[in-house]
């Protein structure tokens, strides 16, 4: 047996050999179950393959896959090979694909043929020295094979991206990628708080509902396989149709469900998680839930304990509020909660005074948990830190504390928004839409409904010639991730203006239901 | 209403709403999801239409993939929903 020590503590349960039960299953998806013992093998060949494809510790590697066993398996080998492992969405445009990957400068990306197909077409719009590599070709024992590299010098790794386990991508105020790096202390203190707090065990099967570029997978993938449990991977098509979760939840009896309220809330409208039996434990984040749904799902569903999760993926889940099983009726708004116990959560002012009770301010977290910082961004990452703290972030998002001592979040400070569980920059948005040809102005808004973030809404002044909506939807396909799909796009004449010549947002947001139509 | 008119009701509306994300000409053997026409919220939608075009109400159990294979699959269930009497109304909005 190879040494596989100084690896990473989210590994421990996984690497270790020779335990009675190692034959339970660690993965599971639609046609493959993986035990504890094969996930082990398939990890250790992964590093080894990666060492021979010349990966060393502390270089970055981007994933590029649909959601699978294997993917997962990917993920774990790299964090073996002392790795950092970076999802990126299989959905993003063959740009923004190449964009962040320029950002990123990675080792390697291992993708799927479509991916390593679509970037093969201008190769020298890559980063310098990166190896592509796909998953699923045939003939190899991994599936794993490279399949070419673009020329360069490699980009070194500076000794600061050492112990970072995770890069995540979000895309920054300008549209630009903005990779969030999280070290294994950081991954580990979140992991070890949940997985205490909510009792995960060797019992529990946790279903994986979020991508795995989304930081709600790193519950479901490191809670659950340190202790043991096993993670039964949805897939992106079983999720749209909710017969075929319920089918899937019956079937895996599974226990606990992490995902954005408007997953539960797309289950809800149809009650397809009426009366299940085996859920013990529901948590959402990512996105106010409605309560009125709340409470409808709560009632078809009144076994389970229900958690709020609030928190940045710069700091992965900071506070939580146990939802009572029966929600007060005069309840307004459902707080963010109480503080983690392994991180400290207030809330300032600009000088960074800690406001009193019942104030508004922004919420700042502190600890062992926060982010190392943004990648290849010092200037964003010191803007973002309490003076003297390098273990804090400050959030942007706006809140107070309760006299009973919950958080109740407010808003965002700027106008980084959410719609669907996804962050959407209305700016970067706006300028997409402008750069089409057809467009002579162009103003994105959520509006509110009662769907969780509302709904987004787009306002296109078109030119002379008659532009059409699928055409539109089309140019910002190619452009910016699925999530950017407007639920409306509305038409006007001209865009209304204050009086100081500036677009007139707050007259077209409480104008949006009659200019976009009765529709919705 | 016969079979081929709902699978043309169907048909229409997916030319006219699923398009903006692909380029495929949709026929009566468009694999829909395989092939990405029916996206997440494209199935919302297209239940949406269904039900209140033919006045169903889909239970849940009906609400999986195999339903939603091609146009002529899905006008299958539709008339098989259309055809049963009082629908298990499991919609709550």
């Amino acid at each position: 047996m190879r040494t596989v020590s100084s690896v990473s503590p989210l590994l421990t349960a996984v690497l270790r050999d020779g335990w009675t039960g190692q034959n339970r299953a660690a993965l599971t998806a639609r046609d493959r179950s993986v035990s504890y013992a094969e996930l082990r093998q398939e990890v250790l060949e992964i590093r080894d393959w990666l060492f021979r494809s010349s990966c060393r510790p502390g270089d970055r590697i981007a994933i590029c896959l649909p959601k699978s066993t294997a993917t997962v398996e990917v993920i774990l080998g790299v964090l073996a090979a002392g790795a950092t492992y970076v999802p990126l969405s299989h959905r993003l445009s063959t740009e923004e694909l190449r964009r962040t990957l320029c950002d990123l400068r990675p080792r390697m990306l291992i993708g799927d043929r479509s991916v390593a197909e679509a970037l093969r077409d201008a190769p020298e719009a890559l980063p310098p020295a990166m190896s592509v590599a796909t998953l699923g070709g045939g003939g190899l024992a991994l599936g794993l094979e490279v399949v070419g590299a673009t020329p360069g010098v490699p980009f070194t790794a500076s000794a600061d991206s050492e112990g970072v386990a995770v890069i995540l991508y979000t895309s920054g105020s300008t549209g630009e990628p903005k990779g969030i790096m999280l070290t294994h202390q950081n991954v580990a203190s979140f992991v070890d708080w949940a997985a205490q707090k909510f009792e995960v065990s060797d019992a529990d099967q946790t279903i994986s509902n979020a991508p795995l570029h989304f930081d709600l997978s790193i519950f479901d993938l490191f809670c659950t396989l340190s202790r043991r449990g096993t993670v039964h991977l949805l897939d992106e098509s079983t999720a749209r149709f909710p017969g075929a979760v319920r089918a899937f939840i019956e079937a895996r009896k599974i226990s606990i469900w992490y995902s954005v309220p408007t997953a539960l809330m797309q289950l809800q409208e149809r009650e397809a998680l009426r009366g299940i039996q085996s859920l013990r434990l529901i948590l959402f984040a990512g996105e106010v839930f409605p309560l009125p749904v709340l409470r409808r799902l709560m009632n078809s569903l009144p076994r389970p304990e229900y958690v709020n999760l609030y928190g940045p993926t710069e700091t992965n889940v900071c506070t939580y509020y146990r939802v009572p099983s029966h929600p007060a009726l005069d309840l307004e708004t459902l707080p963010i909660g109480r503080p983690c116990e392994h991180l400290e959560v207030c809330v300032r002012d600009e000088a960074g005074t800690e406001m009193r009770i019942g104030e508004t301010g922004e919420i700042c977290v502190t600890g062992p948990a926060v982010m190392r910082g943004y990648w290849g961004q010092d200037e964003a990452t010191r803007g973002c830190r309490l003076p003297d703290r390098k273990d804090s972030y400050r959030s942007g998002d706006f809140g107070y504390v309760r006299a009973d001592g919950n958080l109740i979040f407010v808003g965002r400070r700027d106008q980084q928004v959410k719609v669907r569980g996804h962050r959407i920059e209305l700016l970067a948005f706006e300028a997409v839409l402008q750069a089409h040809p057809g467009v002579r102005e162009a103003v994105a808004l959520v509006v509110p409904n009662d769907a969780a973030g509302g709904s987004l809404a787009a306002f296109i002044v078109p030119r002379q010639r008659p532009t059409e909506i699928a055409e539109i939807r089309k140019f910002v396909g190619a452009r910016l991730p699925p999530h950017y799909q407007p639920d409306h796009i509305g038409w006007l004449d001209a865009m209304p203006r204050t009086s100081n010549g500036k677009c007139d947002r707050a007259l077209l947001l409480s104008n949006a239901r009659a200019l976009l139509g009765a529709r919705n | 209403m016969r079979m081929a008119d709902t699978t043309q009701m169907i048909l229409t509306w997916l030319r006219e709403t699923a398009t903006h994300s692909i380029d495929v000409e949709i026929t009566d053997e468009t694999e829909l999801i395989e092939q990405g026409v029916l996206d997440s919220l494209q199935v919302l939608s297209l239940v949406c239409f269904v039900e209140d075009r033919f006045g169903i109400a889909l239970p849940v159990e009906e609400f999986v993939p195999e339903n939603f294979k091609t146009a002529p699959v899905i006008a299958a269930m539709v008339e098989r929903l259309c055809a049963s009497p009082a629908p298990s109304a499991t919609r709550t909005r």
